[in-house]
């Protein structure tokens, strides 16, 4: 971990595998896509006897995703599981939207199934670059090279942007492929 | 260090139950208390007949409030006394002793909604719930258990922070109020938090029905006041600096028997809840009867304010 986080104490998203929790009386799994993970999940669920809200973009586009789960938890009521599996990105925009609901850390389940590329929040403009896979890269609103810091938003669902060079102007660093 | 106290005189005392005494204290020369969160209890020192009892107790009246502090104290003669004193020392006019606030039982700041489940003299804190959350606009409802008409205290404070938020339950084993909570608990949108104040067995009640419903162990809050009913024996300690013995009798509490010696220890609750009083020891089995220290740390430490000796020679690190 970069400058020495404390993993047990940072903010930093913990992702693990999905495993059906059976406290919980309705359970929500969001999927961008399907793939074995998600299937186990429903299956245990299944052979619990318990139902599933499935939500995945296999049929709908990652905005109607989030959308409709907005839509779902706003009117939900406590008692309920969600389990997020996909890509960094789409996993860390599901927890944005399933926090802003009130869902708690132990009612939220997370697995990263793909590509660790992160959701980066620009300090200077607040455009959210996706996708970004380097230390180093530019931000797809105002342009400037961000580096990215490993300072978490749950908020914006985001990994803090700032100007690279911005202490010493012209001296940019090397980006690394980090999160591919 | 030596515990700030503030002097407060006895303004009013209100017969509530025939087991609970309201005792309102104001300052004295017009000082302001100082302002307090929902859920604060302030430590009583208690007149008695051969030394000053230090009791908890929730302050029952708005935080905002700095002119009186309101506490409602359940007379229990089995208990150590201080309750005893309170109803039979503490009269109207009287100057008497407490410490500042602390909470050991804040609402959760990021909660949308409440449910309060109070059990007897449990409803104490959530009357300051009701003043503080009726300010925020945040949505409330409160259910409180008695076991009798003759048993509910704090009716009209409570009826007055919280308008429409009040159901009550006469119930004397928790099947009314279990009943009643049921069907509450199973549709309360997401961003509601349960706080429940009362005796034990109604609390792990309440607290198994919502986890049967599928409330996660963050949205649930509890407040215990310890009601230590086990036996208490004489015993004696041995401070390791020093070699000085100090003999505990079936009266006191080890926490008391040390101030007694001179010897200060940090302190909250003073009822096995806050962690504050954590004593090391290098010897000995203790009697633990709080519910802080876990279990790892329990042949290292001991926390002086209820636990006791269940093996000795207790040899503490001080």
């Amino acid at each position: 971990m970069p400058y020495g986080v404390s993993m047990e104490h940072t903010t930093l998203p913990k992702d693990g595998s999905l495993t059906f929790d059976p406290s919980g009386v309705r359970h929500v799994v969001v999927a961008g896509p399907l793939g074995p993970e998600v299937e186990q999940l429903l299956a245990d669920a299944r052979s619990a006897g318990r139902d599933v809200t499935l939500l995945h973009t296999g049929t709908a586009g990652t905005a109607a995703v989030l959308d409709k789960l907005g839509t779902l938890l706003a009117e939900a009521q406590v008692g309920v599981r969600v389990y997020l599996a996909g890509d960094d990105g789409f996993v860390r925009a599901t927890a944005a939207v399933a926090h802003a609901a009130g869902i708690l850390d132990d009612e939220l389940q997370t697995a990263v199934t793909a590509s660790a590329a992160r959701r980066v929040w620009c300090s200077h403009c607040r455009t959210v670059t996706e996708d970004v896979t380097t230390t180093v890269a530019p931000c797809a609103g105002c342009g400037r090279t961000l580096e990215v810091f490993h300072h978490f938003s749950r908020r914006h669902g985001a990994y803090l942007g700032f100007q690279a060079d911005a202490e010493a102007p012209g001296e940019l660093p090397e980006p690394e492929v980090a999160w591919p | 260090m030596a515990v700030t106290t503030i002097k407060v005189r006895v303004a009013e005392i209100t017969e509530l139950t025939p087991e609970i005494r309201a005792f309102d204290l104001v300052p004295l020369n017009g000082t302001p208390l100082p302002p307090f969160s929902p859920g604060s209890h302030v430590v009583v020192h208690v007149p008695g007949e051969d030394r000053v009892r230090k009791n908890p107790y929730s302050l029952a009246s708005s935080p905002w409030e700095q002119d009186r502090y309101r506490i409602a104290v359940r007379r229990i003669d089995e208990g150590r006394g201080g309750s005893v004193g309170m109803h039979e020392r503490v009269r109207w006019g009287d100057v008497i002793e407490i410490e500042p606030p602390h909470n050991l039982f804040a609402p959760d700041r990021a909660a949308t909604r409440h449910v309060l489940v109070a059990g007897g003299i449990g409803v104490t804190p959530f009357v300051a719930y009701a003043h503080a959350l009726a300010r925020d606009g945040v949505p409330f409802e409160l259910h409180y258990a008695f076991r009798g008409p003759e048993h509910a205290a704090l009716l009209d404070d409570l009826a007055a922070a919280s308008p429409g938020a009040l159901s009550t339950y006469v119930d004397d084993d928790g099947t009314a109020v279990l009943a009643g909570l049921r069907e509450r608990l199973a549709g309360q949108p997401l961003g509601t938090h349960l706080s429940v104040c009362g005796p034990a067995p109604m609390m792990d009640a309440v607290l198994g029905l919502a986890r049967e419903l599928g409330w996660p162990e963050s949205r649930l809050h509890l407040e215990r006041f310890a009601l230590d009913e086990a036996p208490r024996l004489p015993f004696s300690v041995r401070l390791a600096s020093t070699d000085e013995v100090i003999e505990v009798p079936a009266e006191l509490t080890l926490l008391e028997a040390l101030e007694d010696r001179g010897i200060e220890i940090p302190y909250l609750c003073r009822q096995g809840i806050c962690g504050e009083c954590r004593t090391p020891i290098v010897d000995g089995t203790p009697d633990h009867r709080d519910i802080f220290l876990p279990a790892e740390e329990h042949g290292s430490a001991l926390m002086p304010c209820v636990s006791r000796c269940a093996r000795g020679p207790l040899v503490l690190d001080l």
